[in-house]
């Protein structure tokens, strides 16, 4: 690890130039030893009291950074600190300060209750008895455990959504300011995992914990992530608001004007638009139950200013308008068009 | 590192351990009947093959049923501990569990060699439970020292093993292998021990070896603890002097083995 200077002020997390290969092997006698460049100069800043998202295909980078973050795994070559501390040098003192949440399905003894697996780590992580307990109480009741049976019922007994609540309540023991999670969501249903989503936006918003988690999921991504980085093949190459992110692959604002009226009002209505802002294209589209939709793209000023006017102007000249929006690209499609990949 | 959060993880450990035994009932029976399961096979095969005051002879023992209850307990918490210290951090992988424990501020040994220590409490407390019974049986009420006695040899004897078995834990994480790579030294542990045998009938190289194993001077002071005809103190404050200095020497040389260990896993990933 080299000795690079970081100034951390601000940064809950700081990867900067980080480098991990692995070796493995494979055959049976005669081996052959494949080389993995994991990371290849990846460098990630996580202001302090974010949710940042990292994003990625599978095999980008994202779980190697995030183990190299909470110091399970030691970099070949450059400098990550949490909270300005060096993951590598004052290991320890990172530990105190995170939360790690690596999977959903595993970590748990199998055969122990949820109190008595919070217990266990909370002793594990040098809590006195008598006050691991009231943390546990408290935990098993801030994720909604305790109303579901989940303080008694076995590890191998819970639902999926049980064990990541079970898994966030484990993160949070020490209350650290950092919570690390990977694919904290992978294969929770939709209710389970926005009860997860909400509860760490509650926990960034009003306890002002920096989170960062790595997702598949974009809908995730867009709702909860104040900034969101996309890695590919060990590299950051993309990192943003979702907004921010859209829009750098999005040429033209897109707005849809649908509803009834004449074909002719929802030409004049397009032209009037192109002459007013100049490189803008419309098209007409028939709908179902006689509506039309103009759809307008456009280089230039606001969508809300375009959609504002659009709607006006086919409202003056009569027609009913029944949805007007703005389309934006979704961040899955920034998410092919920069790495390349499917998510 | 502070002793507070060493004497946490061992709390946390051995309340894991007594969660477990609650859940696998049936294992701690298992446990508890281990001893009379070993004797009445022993007995079985030496009764086929000579007399028991032969083999009282041989071993210099006053009691061959006491003896052997003391060296089958003696086996089992040494197999236990071997094996759980060993099989540590396998298991915490298999179970998902290892970096959330590499994730506490103590390092993975001292993790590990607690976890040791833990289950040489454990596995003592159930073996001394389990031969009481019948040792109170056949020595009487004063025969209670002498499970206390043989309670202290086993867990002074059990801490050179623990820091074996840490080393070992570390050797199969890097190694990314998924078995105990210290079982096969079990059986040769057993057999230079002087368990079942006295040591003095063994080839002169095993006669050797078995000096640097700290499973002999258990057996020597399990015997002679048990061995209630003699004067015994004298032997076991020899068998305490030996256990103490390869504490120190197996410690040592474990400690420094198994922090290169742990970092190669650190560097390799788990």
């Amino acid at each position: 690890m080299s000795n690079n200077v970081v100034d951390s002020a601000g940064y809950a997390i700081e990867g900067v130039d980080l480098w991990k290969t692995f070796y493995t092997s494979s055959g049976g006698i005669k081996r052959k030893r494949i080389k993995v460049e994991a990371l290849r100069g990846l460098t990630v800043r996580v202001p302090k009291g974010v949710i940042y998202g990292l994003l990625g295909p599978n095999g980008a980078g994202k779980t190697t950074f995030v183990k190299i973050i909470t110091t399970l795994l030691l970099p070949d070559k450059g400098d990550a600190r949490v909270l300005g501390y060096n993951v590598l040098r004052e290991a320890p003192t990172v530990r105190k300060n995170i939360g790690v949440m690596l999977s959903v399905e595993r970590g748990f003894f199998w055969k122990l209750s949820g109190y008595e697996n919070l217990l266990y780590f909370a002793m594990i992580y040098g809590m006195p008895r008598r006050e691991a307990e009231e943390r546990v109480e408290e935990l098993l009741k801030l994720v909604g455990l305790k109303e579901l049976g989940g303080d008694e019922k076995h590890f191998e007994d819970m639902s999926l959504g049980m064990r990541a609540r079970l898994g966030l309540a484990r993160a949070l023991l020490k209350d650290p300011p950092v919570l690390i999670l990977d694919e904290p969501t992978l294969g929770l249903d939709p209710t389970s995992a926005r009860r997860l989503r909400n509860l760490l936006t509650d926990l960034a918003r009003r306890q002002g914990k920096t989170i960062l988690l790595t997702t598949h999921n974009m809908y995730e991504a867009e709702e909860i992530c104040d900034t969101v980085g996309i890695i590919r093949k060990g590299k950051l190459v993309a990192e943003g608001s979702p907004s921010q992110l859209k829009r750098m692959v999005s040429e033209y604002y897109s707005v849809r004007v649908t509803g009834r009226g004449t074909r002719e009002v929802f030409e004049e209505t397009g032209r009037y638009i192109v002459d007013k802002y100049s490189g803008s294209r419309y098209k007409v589209v028939a709908r179902e139950n006689e509506r039309l939709s103009l759809i307008i793209l456009s280089p230039v000023g606001s969508e809300e200013q375009i959609l504002a006017e659009t709607v006006q102007k086919l409202v003056d000249k009569g027609a009913r308008i029944t949805d007007a929006r703005i389309i934006e690209p979704t961040l899955e499609d920034v998410f092919i068009k920069i790495s390349g990949e499917e998510p | 590192m502070s002793l507070r959060l060493y004497m946490s993880m061992l709390q946390a450990e051995l309340y894991s351990r007594i969660a477990w035994y609650r859940r696998n009932r049936s294992l701690l029976v298992a446990e508890l009947l281990w001893p009379y399961a070993t004797i009445m096979v022993l007995l079985g095969l030496g009764l086929g093959f000579g007399d028991i005051e032969r083999y009282q002879e041989t071993m210099g023992i006053a009691n061959v049923i006491l003896y052997l209850l003391a060296a089958s307990a003696t086996i089992t918490v040494s197999l236990g501990v071997l094996d759980n210290a060993a099989s540590i951090g396998l298991w915490h992988r298999w179970l998902g569990t290892l970096p959330y424990i590499m994730l506490s501020p103590a390092s993975l040994v001292a993790y590990s060699t607690l976890a040791g220590i833990a289950a040489a409490l454990t596995t003592t407390a159930t073996q001394i439970l389990s031969i009481s019974p019948v040792v109170v049986a056949l020595g009487g009420l004063q025969s209670l020292g002498v499970l206390l006695v043989l309670a202290s040899i086993l867990l002074i004897g059990m801490l050179p093993l623990t820091m074996l078995g840490t080393f070992t834990a570390m050797t199969a994480l890097v190694a990314k292998q998924e078995g105990n790579l210290l079982s096969f030294i079990v059986p040769l542990i057993i057999m230079v021990s002087g368990v079942f045998y006295p040591v003095e009938i063994l080839p002169r190289s095993l006669e050797v070896l078995s000096r640097v194993v700290p499973l002999t001077y258990v057996v020597e002071a399990a015997k002679l603890t048990v061995n209630l005809s003699s004067e015994p103190w004298r032997g076991l404050i020899m068998a305490t002097y030996s256990l103490s200095a390869m504490i120190v020497a197996y410690n040592l040389v474990g400690y420094v083995a198994s922090r290169l260990g742990e970092k190669k896993v650190r560097e390799r990933g788990y």
